[in-house]
């Protein structure tokens, strides 16, 4: 292309503009990025898991946040197909007088193990051993560690926000995840459930029981075992599968996607119609310029394309800046938004190609427009005289 | 000698809602190889709508316009402006060169349009600089060139591809008088020395005075041609 030069001199033609219009679509382009990873994210951690290996029991109409008696834990065990059961609760603590929360899952050493191995193997085994044995122990997650400066062996005291009393733990081991899928587990506690237990007033109630069953295949008559089970008892259960319970507690992801969804659209629509009015400028304010080029040969052709490799060649360049940058800030630099669940906030090369073609895609569509106009220009009109 | 453009009973005429404008009527004219001629007429009188039907830019309502045997009326936008890419050399009033082109990428510009090697080009617009005398001045951009200088520099593009005519339209209208002598004195030799033909508009005697034959219109009729023998001698100052 002999007149690349003649496009790139173009384009800089007014830097400020232009370097706005890159920055608004770069800006966009992060955003979308950013959305699409979030989205993407709450979609792995839907799926991913040993899946329907693992079931949830809670209350049946309060779901969660309202606990169920200890005393199931016993029975559940004994149900066909289920291999082992975990109670869980948590509790939103803070360190100090701090402003900043950590969600702490409130766990039995022993049997958290058997149902969620991966993360018990994020600690040494030495130090998950200690944290079976020691009554107040407690695994913190590294970045929580490296922030208030702690070692293991340290006594720390954590406030819980629920039952307004303080936690004096002794710390057990660190929270090291060994891929990026666990790494919110650097941001979390685990607390030895019975040590919480003995601090509260009500104690003897749990907000879930985790089961671990033999097979994905069970899953279905396990799920109806349990649910006709306890339906004569004082407490209905509702089962669910890890994911559905993820979707739970994710705050009904759909929703969450959607709104990212129509965001998203939002964004990339309001960001076109800026670069369709920065080409649509450019061009108005060379209409003369662009008269002369067709004067002297250039086909109307030759000028459209001019003008929309142009616009392809802003939008591009934004749209690597914006999507780089989401990468750059979510994978190298580990940006991780922690809401007490397995979010896995990676951009993946789906998603930045995805935002390349995109741009490129704002670029041709914005482009476009005023690149027909300008390959119609009338010369005589455009000139005046010539 | 055949000529290389005829203007064969062309006539123009713009409507605009119920309002009909009779620019040219039946105007013929016959252009030479190496002719030199000025467009002489009042305002209004359809100097520039020929011109501008003359390089393709406008069609005639009705006539024919017949260069080296080829008919340009009812050519497509593409094919005409490949025709005047080869044909047809622009020198403007205003000049109209790209600013953010230096001098050298101005006149450079209709080149990339053909398969021409760089080193190639850069000769060939090293020689039309060398030309209109503006060599020392091919990294500058309009901006760093007075009115004269852009002038040259748009003579230069303009004869870059060796086209069968130049056109000017005032090319002289907006320039001081040393430069206007400048441009002329150009025109002189582009003409004279290098054999190219050129037609140009203008209101300008003492410019007129420098063309070969001077055409004069008025009412969107050609009047008699007036033949005009070129003299390099005389004090063009003394006509104005």
């Amino acid at each position: 292309m002999k007149w690349f030069h003649v496009i790139l001199k173009n384009l800089f033609r007014n830097r400020r503009r232009t370097i706005l219009t890159m920055a608004a679509v770069a800006l966009a382009l992060f955003i979308f990025t950013m959305l699409q990873t979030i989205m993407t994210a709450l979609d792995i951690s839907v799926a991913k898991g040993p899946g329907e290996t693992r079931v949830a029991v809670i209350e049946k109409y309060g779901g969660p946040r309202t606990q169920l008696p200890i005393s199931y834990w016993r029975r559940l065990v004994r149900f066909d197909h289920v291999i082992s059961a975990t109670p869980m609760g948590y509790t939103v603590t803070s360190v100090g007088w701090g402003d900043e929360y950590y969600v702490a899952l409130l766990v039995d050493p022993e049997t958290y193990r058997e149902v969620f191995p991966t993360a018990s193997r994020m600690v040494t085994g030495e130090q998950y051993q200690q944290f079976e044995k020691v009554r107040n122990g407690v695994l913190v997650g590294l970045e929580i560690m490296r922030k208030y400066d702690w070692n293991v062996g340290d006594i720390v005291k954590l406030k819980s926000l629920q039952h307004k009393t303080t936690m004096e733990l002794q710390i057990c081991g660190v929270l090291i995840s060994n891929d990026r899928e666990n790494q919110q587990f650097e941001t979390q506690m685990l607390v030895n459930w019975n040590y919480y237990e003995g601090l509260i007033d009500n104690p003897g109630k749990v907000n879930i029981f985790w089961l671990r069953l033999d097979g994905p295949g069970n899953t279905l008559s396990v799920i109806n075992n349990l649910v006709n089970y306890y339906s004569a008892g004082p407490y209905e259960v509702s089962v669910e599968t890890e994911s559905s319970m993820l979707n739970r507690l994710t705050s009904y992801t759909a929703t969450i996607q959607l709104i990212i969804r129509v965001i998203s659209t939002v964004v990339l629509f309001t960001i076109l119609m800026v670069t369709v009015n920065t080409i649509a400028l450019s061009t108005r304010e060379r209409r003369k310029e662009i008269a002369v080029m067709k004067a002297i040969g250039f086909t109307p052709n030759t000028v459209l394309w001019m003008i929309v490799i142009e616009a392809v060649l802003i939008s591009i360049i934004a749209g690597l800046i914006g999507t780089m940058g989401a990468y750059f800030l979510f994978n190298t630099k580990g940006l991780t938004i922690s809401l007490g669940l397995t979010f896995d906030f990676l951009v993946r090369p789906s998603i930045v190609a995805a935002g390349i073609l995109i741009s490129i895609a704002i670029g041709a569509i914005s482009g476009f427009i005023p690149a027909y106009n300008a390959s119609k220009i009338n010369v005589i009109k455009a000139l005046h005289n010539l | 000698m055949d000529p290389i453009l005829r203007i064969i009973h062309v006539s123009k005429t713009y409507i605009q809602g119920e309002v009909i404008t009779p620019v040219l009527e039946g105007v013929n004219l016959d252009v030479f190889p190496g002719d030199y001629i000025a467009l002489m007429g009042p305002s209004g009188s359809g100097k520039s709508t020929l011109l501008n039907i003359i390089s393709g830019l406008d069609s005639p309502t009705s006539g024919d316009v017949i260069m080296n045997s080829e008919s340009i009326v009812g050519l497509n936008e593409t094919r005409l402006s490949r025709w005047r890419h080869e044909n047809i050399g622009f020198i403007f009033q205003s000049y109209h060169l790209m600013p953010v082109l230096s001098a050298f990428e101005n006149v450079e510009l209709p080149l990339l349009l053909f398969e021409m090697p760089r080193k190639e080009r850069r000769e060939r617009v090293e020689a039309a600089m060398s030309i209109v005398g503006l060599d020392d001045r091919i990294d500058y951009f309009p901006r760093q060139l007075s009115g004269g200088q852009q002038q040259r520099v748009c003579i230069a593009r303009a004869i870059i591809t060796d086209p069968t005519i130049i056109i000017g339209d005032e090319p002289t209208g907006n320039l001081d008088y040393r430069s206007t002598d400048d441009v002329l004195e150009l025109f002189d030799i582009l003409n004279g020395e290098l054999g190219k033909t050129i037609i140009m508009v203008t209101h300008d005697p003492h410019a007129a005075k420098h063309a070969k034959t001077i055409e004069k219109l008025e009412k969107g009729r050609l009047l008699n041609s007036e033949e005009k023998a070129l003299d390099n001698t005389s004090d063009p100052h003394l006509l104005t």
